[in-house]
């Protein structure tokens, strides 16, 4: 269950490896969702890592060692490394690469030595770190605006218990009714949950980690499974794909050792509360939905059945896929922290989604992440298509 | 002629082995990769398997695009069979399979360049569209012409297969000879030479991403189920 943290500084010799293995076939440039909204093979998968390969022959290879890592064509590199912050880090085209590239891995290191080169991040994402210093969140938002706004009244948060809720920043900010779904969710099963204060549940570290600033990953991981730990916390269980997938890839290796605690999907909880009777659901819907897979979700940590059995568990709906779905999924241009940046690619890859769930005649469609609520919610501001868009607990919260 | 093929295949095999070097070299000095898979690793024997059906059949190439899977694999097969079957100028005595080999080989002469041409019309149309990388075309067009003046020896312009090989076996021990006397053989012998010198490294590293993958793909699973 464990990776161990590669050492800052250089690429691990897997990720040289990987690089070199690019074919440059381009297969990947038909799943790229930027591709689908720039068509610009300039900043496509194989062109990024060619770039790179240059980078390297540059700085390593026989031409550095003759010349100087001046040699590095300055321009060269800031191609890169707008290139390669303009990705979602989706992991769509490692999907399709014949070389089984681990893209969603790779986009993230190399971002990473970007930022040891002093050319990343880029706009705003370079203030992530300060912004998570001072608050906590990487949105500057007070912690007492963390839970207050739309934290249920209704349900009981223990001082102590085997299983913790973490809200995320994203959603706790930026897709509160997400969060409050997945709050009244947990109630409604009856199970006992704790939750860190405001002012302790601090940034799981995703924002720095994407956008290659790994400094402050270990302080923020340490405080929060200490906090978890005091707690008494065996399950942590939290809805974020992004914060799920560096819980459960990263933090151990952050952490230096195994995790006093397991951690699961949220989606995972309530199909096992409705398979097993603590969730109930009283009514109906009659709706056709259709649900998009987060890439962080599904590539990234492998889940794809239980949000689907959630669904399936609420009598009437009648469940519709993309066609890109599951480990194939196509992002909603909210991913790899490009939003912060490349604004309008992600706009345009969030109404792809738009276009082909209305195409598909959905009454709903269904997210099961904060960063895509928020975004494709924001890509159907002033366009002509629009869908009725719900965060997948809100939908179970509303039956129960 | 047969000196400067001598130099031009030294300097192909320096530069062969110079850029395997600085490969292994620079994997050696990386930094420790991750110590392990996220989830549960599957048992190396099946990961192995896997990975191993997954390489001879480019299995991958196939979930993504199954017309150019099918030409790829024809591409590939006949570049094994024809390397295969000029062992038998490179090797003395002939083993018994390279000999056993020579007719596939041969058919494999004529396919590969079919093959090679409906990879590089499938890459040209792409072009507009998609990525389109001059290094590739450049490579699959020193095979194109590899293969081409390979059949003109074979049918238009036969040249002495003896002196042939006892130049090459001359070349490989550093006993240089004269080489046979004609221009088809000199070019067919200086496009190998540039292909081995343009070798990809991906034909090294790419089967060691593909294990990584079928390590990672079955580990998935086990991230967050138990």
């Amino acid at each position: 269950m464990s990776e161990r943290e590669p050492s800052p500084g250089g690429l691990t010799a897997r990720e040289l490896l990987e690089l070199d293995a690019c074919t440059q076939c381009g297969e990947c440039l038909r799943h790229c969702p930027v591709q689908d909204v720039t068509g610009n093979p300039a900043i496509s998968p194989p062109a990024k890592i060619r770039m790179f390969r240059e980078v390297l022959a540059g700085t390593r290879g026989l031409r550095g060692r003759l010349f100087g890592a001046g040699a590095a064509d300055r321009r060269l590199l800031e191609d890169f490394t707008k290139a390669v912050y303009e990705c979602t880090t989706c992991g769509a085209c490692g999907r399709s690469c014949p070389a089984g590239i681990f893209t969603q891995r790779l986009w993230p290191s190399l971002r990473r030595e970007m930022v040891r080169r002093g050319l990343g991040p880029i706009g705003p994402q370079a203030g992530l770190p300060e912004a998570i210093r001072s608050t906590g969140n990487p949105y500057l938002k007070p912690a007492a605006e963390r839970y207050a706004p739309w934290f249920p009244e209704s349900v009981v948060v223990a001082e102590r218990a085997e299983l913790a809720y973490y809200a995320g920043c994203t959603g706790a900010y930026e897709a509160r009714p997400m969060v409050r779904g997945d709050a009244l969710v947990l109630g409604a099963s009856g199970v006992p949950f704790t939750m860190l204060p405001p002012e302790e549940e601090v940034c799981c570290g995703f924002p720095l980690f994407i956008t290659g600033q790994h400094d402050m990953l270990r302080g923020l991981v340490a405080r929060l499974v200490a906090g978890y730990r005091a707690r008494g916390v065996r399950t942590l269980v939290c809805s974020c794909p992004c914060c799920v997938n560096i819980m459960a890839r990263d933090w151990p290796a952050l952490y230096g050792a195994e995790l006093p605690f397991r951690i699961r999907h949220i989606s995972q909880f309530a199909a096992d509360a409705l398979a097993s009777g603590k969730l109930v659901p009283k009514r109906g819907l009659g709706e056709r939905l259709i649900y998009h897979d987060p890439c962080y979700l599904s590539r990234g940590v492998g889940i794809i059945e239980e949000p689907r059995a959630v669904l399936r568990g609420i009598p009437g709906v009648t469940l519709l896929e993309f066609d890109r779905h599951g480990l194939e999924s196509r992002c909603c241009g909210a991913g790899g922290a490009a939003r912060k940046v490349f604004h309008e690619n992600a706009i345009a890859m969030g109404r792809l989604a738009v276009d082909e769930a209305v195409a598909k005649r959905a009454d709903r469609l269904i997210l099961n992440c904060p960063a895509c609520y928020a975004k494709v919610n924001e890509a159907m501001v002033g366009y002509d298509r629009q869908i009725r868009i719900t965060d997948l607990m809100e939908l179970l919260a509303e039956v129960l | 002629v047969g000196a400067l093929l001598l130099l031009a295949g030294y300097a192909a095999y320096a530069a062969f082995l110079g850029r395997a070097g600085a490969l292994a070299l620079a994997l050696a000095r990386a930094p420790a990769d991750p110590g392990g898979t996220a989830g549960r690793a599957p048992s190396p024997a099946r990961a192995y398997a896997a990975a191993l059906l997954d390489i001879l059949l480019l299995l991958r190439l196939l979930r993504t695009n199954a017309p150019l899977w099918a030409l790829e694999w024809v591409f590939h097969l006949c570049v094994a069979l024809e390397a295969a079957r000029h062992l038998r100028y490179l090797l003395e005595p002939v083993p018994a399979w390279a000999a056993a080999l020579q007719a596939p080989g041969l058919a494999a002469g004529y396919l590969l360049p079919a093959a090679l041409l409906a990879i590089l019309a499938a890459k040209w149309r792409r072009r507009g569209s998609g990525y389109y990388s001059s290094e590739n075309v450049l490579l699959l067009a020193l095979l194109l012409l590899g293969a081409g003046t390979g059949i003109a020896l074979k049918h238009l312009a036969p040249t002495d297969l003896v002196a042939a090989k006892s130049f090459m076996l001359g070349f490989f021990a550093f006993r240089p000879g004269a080489a046979p006397a004609s221009p088809l053989f000199a070019a067919h012998l200086l496009l190998a030479f540039l292909v081995l010198a343009r070798l990809p490294a991906h034909v090294a590293t790419a089967p060691f991403a593909i294990l990584d993958a079928n390590r990672r793909d079955a580990a998935l699973r086990g991230i967050l189920h138990e």
